[in-house]
């Protein structure tokens, strides 16, 4: 187990299903070189079959034995829904060459099985009780990782200081067990480099005390990063003082570290076209993803709204509205530049007593500069020349 | 085989026991042939092919997880030459369709050749199943997609892939057959490389593997050859060595060993084909007389700690030293002898 374990919080109720969290993890990360069918972060339509299709039931994690439960690789086109071309030059003749007879409409080359999102808002339920909500995923980070356990070569590894989970890339044989085992199907096969990859949680934005892409460019400002022994840090006044943060599939055994505050919803309407007593998204539905404590949870949540209706203090619904969006995220990049132990900084065990080192900086641009090319309205605008800012 | 000691060697160390019906001879020596010119590289050249090949018997990998899928033992043809500066294996294999590529969900049909990097009269062999801490092995490993790579090992789970040492391989599909060629000088200088210097040592350890790519084979899920002996033509052979080398003849009752292992508890923790209970408490034996020597395989019943399988929850850590879960076998030596044969027989 790491030393402390950087964890996410979601708040399903606000989450508007917008991708901007998808789209600043692709740009970041997974936009070229064999990435592009992964989406490291992506945001689902639930009820439904989710990215990779019916990744639910698709095997992976543990049985209550604390045996690895079998799993298995998603189909690049039928689980991943992997992009597909356009036929641009037959249809549209961009170099205008002499053609005969009527062009093609612009229509894909290969008919696409399946893709991120094929079946975004459908939902459940009947007109007017009809429902679904969206729920964002990224790597767990998991305390009891299923791909680590899987891993032959042991190339996965938590890391000491924060509990990220990382795939040593010099390791790593590509043999794909690891995709198999995870329950969340988060880790992804790159078939250019042959190996595996998966959400890094930014860290080299989380060692410059930056929140990752996904939860900085949340718009909707559901997402909460911190370390979950941080008792003045958001998560952990969500996950361990209010109780209101669950994890996905908790009895798969991973002990995942991304958690939901789960989502409230409007009453059903009876056949009189009056509230009936019961919420739209069925407790049952909820339970299935996010475990038993749905219900309490919810009591809790509704609760603590109806203190803010009658206009008195409640620190949950301060926490979790996030009046200030840099309030949403507790780092310490000095914690990073300043290990309190070095003994036990990050040389993991590689295989049979070959150690090597398991701590990796990417360079990337410091807090400082990054603000002022945010402050910079032609930086912002698309001009990256750092010697005009 | 015309090689008086040899001959001699294969008398000496003949196996009494049945076969399951594989036209295999364990204790054969693969001929390496002198060659005057460079070994080819083509798999299909006449120069292979009008060869006779050696059969070599390959087993699903059971003794840790990820295992192969059980199944009938398949075989490997060998055929090997080499010349004043190379030496070069072909392997040839059934497979009904060639997988070439690595994809997502799709892995390349691949062979390995295994060598220990240390060998010679008085070094025990590595553990098979890519060596042991302290007995490392040097690989050559051919895909599908025409790739090789040199790797070295020391035990599963250690695979780290090295600089070139010059292998070179060449595969062909046709017919519903592979056929490779892996070739490399004899003489290679640097760590983890295995050296070949027939003129000293003639007879040298090599194992093999081979991936079957189509059915998800990768890594642990393969079949794999126990120690095979090369007898290079004109190399030279001490007769102490060569009895070193030789398998030991099982000379105790099978299917009383069979029995034994219930009685004596080893049902417990091991699984072979008549044990009712699955255990995974220690390693799968379902192969463990086609993969292991007989030495190899009465040392683990004495000595079980000498080496240790590195699968999850096989052994405990004392000092720093792995120690096998497994008492040191405390019988009579007729027993031990028919455990033993039983285990031999398990092919």
């Amino acid at each position: 187990m790491s030393k402390r374990q950087l964890a996410m919080v979601m708040d399903l109720n606000k989450c508007i299903g917008c991708q901007t969290c998808t789209s600043a993890c692709k740009t970041q990360w997974t936009n070229r070189n064999g990435r592009e069918y992964m989406y490291w972060n992506n945001v689902e339509t639930h009820p439904g079959n989710g990215y990779p299709r019916k990744w639910r039931e698709a095997g992976g994690g543990f049985d209550e034995a604390g045996m690895l439960r079998p799993g298995r690789i998603p189909d690049l086109d039928r689980d991943y829904g992997a992009p597909f071309d356009l036929n641009y030059d037959a249809a549209l003749n961009p170099l205008g060459k002499p053609v005969r007879g009527d062009r093609p409409h612009l229509a894909p080359v290969r008919a696409p099985d399946y893709a991120p999102n094929w079946d975004e808002d459908q939902g459940a339920g009947e007109y007017p009780n009809s429902y679904y909500f969206y729920l964002p995923r990224l790597c767990n980070h998991c305390t009891n990782p299923a791909c680590l356990a899987a891993c032959p070569r042991k190339a996965i590894y938590k890391r000491e200081e924060d509990g990220i989970v990382l795939i040593d890339q010099e390791r790593c044989r590509g043999y794909q067990h690891c995709v198999a085992a995870c329950p969340y199907k988060k880790i992804y096969f790159n078939p250019l480099f042959k190996r595996s990859e998966k959400c890094i949680f930014c860290y080299p934005r989380i060692e410059q005390g930056l929140a990752p892409a996904c939860a900085q460019q949340c718009v909707g400002r559901i997402r909460f990063v911190g370390y979950l022994d941080d008792v003045d840090g958001p998560v952990h006044k969500l996950v361990a003082k209010w109780k209101v943060a669950l994890p996905l599939h908790a009895e798969l055994g991973t002990q995942p570290n991304v958690y939901y505050v789960p989502p409230l919803s409007p009453f059903k309407y009876d056949d009189q076209g009056k509230p009936a007593t019961e919420r739209r998204i069925p407790d049952t539905f909820l339970v299935g993803l996010f475990g038993p404590r749905v219900p309490e949870v919810l009591k809790t949540l509704e609760a603590e709204r109806e203190k803010k209706r009658r206009k008195q203090p409640s620190e949950l619904m301060d926490l979790l509205i996030a009046y200030r969006h840099e309030e949403m995220f507790k780092l310490d990049p000095a914690y990073y530049r300043n290990p309190p132990n070095p003994a036990a900084s990050p040389k993991a065990q590689a295989g049979d007593g070959t150690a090597t080192g398991r701590r990796r900086v990417i360079p990337i641009v410091t807090a400082e500069s990054l603000g002022r090319r945010l402050e910079n309205r032609a930086v912002a605008a698309g001009d990256y020349d750092e010697g005009a800012a | 085989m015309s090689h008086p000691r040899i001959r001699l060697l294969v008398l000496a160390g003949l196996i009494l026991l049945p076969t399951a019906g594989l036209a295999t001879d364990r204790e054969a020596p693969i001929a390496v042939r002198w060659t005057a010119g460079e070994p080819a590289l083509d798999p299909l050249s006449p120069a292979w092919l009008n060869l006779a090949p050696a059969t070599v018997a390959v087993y699903p990998q059971a003794s840790v997880p990820p295992a192969a899928a059980p199944g009938a033992a398949a075989t490997v043809k060998v055929r090997a030459q080499y010349d004043v500066k190379t030496v070069a294996l072909h392997l040839e294999w059934t497979d009904d369709k060639p997988a070439r590529d690595r994809a997502v969900g799709a892995f390349a049909d691949g062979a390995a050749v295994q060598w220990p990097l240390h060998h010679g009269p008085g070094t025990a062999l590595p553990y098979v199943g890519m060596g042991h801490g302290g007995a490392p092995v040097a690989l050559w490993f051919w895909r599908g997609d025409g790739s090789v790579e040199t790797l070295a090992a020391e035990g599963f789970g250690s695979l780290t892939v090295q600089a070139p040492d010059g292998v070179k391989a060449r595969g062909i599909w046709k017919n519903g057959n592979w056929y490779v060629v892996f070739a490399r000088p004899l003489a290679a200088a640097g760590e983890h490389r295995v050296s070949l210097a027939p003129a000293k040592l003639g007879l040298v350890p090599v194992a093999f593997a081979a991936w079957n790519g189509e059915a998800g084979e990768r890594n642990g899920l393969k079949r794999l050859s126990a120690w095979q002996w090369l007898r290079f033509e004109k190399g030279s052979v001490d007769a102490p060595y060569a009895r070193q080398v030789s398998e030991i003849a099982a000379a105790g009752d099978a299917e009383r060993g069979r029995q034994l292992m219930s009685e004596k508890g080893c049902a417990a923790c091991h699984r072979f084909p008549g044990n009712p209970s699955q255990p995974h408490i220690g390693p799968d034996l379902s192969y463990a007389g086609g993969i292991h020597s007989g030495r190899y395989l009465l040392e683990s019943l004495v000595e079980p700690s000498r080496v240790v399988v590195p699968g999850k929850g096989y052994f405990m850590e004392q000092d720093g030293k792995r120690v096998s879960l497994m008492p040191p076998f405390a019988g009579t030596e007729t027993e031990r002898n028919d455990i033993l044969a039983f285990l031999m027989s398990l092919r």
